[in-house]
């Protein structure tokens, strides 16, 4: 099942995605950490994408797609930027600086979710975050 | 974001509500700790209980005032951390950096025993 939304390109519009993930979450088999590190991960995506794809534009929006499964919740993230080179980027480490204020995004996103995969298309940028629940067969709250 | 401030025993509380996630909240965090410096309350417990979440913008953010307030022989601890926040200090290992408590007694004395 999908659920397309979009929204202007502004902070103030950065819980919309989360609260999305946690009502349709809910119905699916992950428990409130997968959730959580799904939306952490989305918020991520999302706030790069206003702030340095769509320059913080409230004309201009920002797109979430959701596409989600009892065995896969996926969440892609488009911005009209032009991306960056993700083919010789190491996301998998954590910045060398404990205390730098910035650059935490895309590690965040990658050690928070099963898959992290970049894509253009048509001008677009797209981060598409994969989350797989643990145990499919349980759904609701951890422990 | 909203910050709510009160003093506890010669430490400031300063309750956040909602979300960190940057923009205006970087600049209300920083303007409130700047007047916390210039005021010579540079002890500082922010009260996270009420913070639905934070992006790593607001990490940002908390490690600005955490530097802010350690340049000005102060202190920032966190207390009420969620176990969404707390997993994040873990992944990006900020755990190590800040204080964390569940009791603001106990937040509050531990500035007696530094």
């Amino acid at each position: 099942m999908r659920i397309e939304i979009s929204f202007p390109s502004s902070h103030m519009f950065l819980g919309v995605p989360d609260a999305v993930i946690q009502e349709v979450g809910s119905e699916l088999p992950f428990t409130q950490t997968e959730l959580d590190e799904l939306s952490t991960s989305v918020i991520e995506a999302c706030t790069n994408a206003i702030e340095h794809g769509n320059g913080l534009r409230e004309d201009v929006l920002t797109r979430v797609d959701l596409d989600f499964t009892s065995e896969r919740f996926q969440v892609t993230v488009w911005d009209n930027g032009s991306g960056f080179e993700f083919e010789v980027r190491d996301i998998s480490t954590m910045p060398p600086d404990l205390m730098q204020e910035r650059g935490r995004g895309l590690y965040m996103m990658n050690t928070f979710c099963d898959e992290i995969d970049f894509l253009r298309d048509n001008g677009s940028f797209g981060v598409r975050l994969t989350k797989i629940p643990k145990d499919p067969e349980v759904a609701g709250d951890d422990d | 974001m909203k910050i709510k401030e009160r003093q506890n025993d010669g430490v400031t509380i300063l309750e956040v509500s909602g979300k960190i996630m940057g923009g205006p909240d970087a600049e209300l965090f920083n303007s409130t700790l700047k007047t916390l410096v210039h005021q010579g309350q540079a002890r500082v417990v922010v009260d996270l209980g009420k913070v639905t979440w934070v992006n790593s913008t607001g990490l940002g953010i908390l490690i600005s005032g955490y530097t802010t307030l350690k340049r000005n022989d102060g202190e920032m601890k966190l207390l009420n951390v969620s176990e969404r926040i707390e997993s994040i200090f873990m992944v990006t290992k900020l755990h190590s950096v800040f204080e964390t408590y569940k009791d603001e007694a106990e937040a509050v004395q531990s500035f007696a025993t530094d």
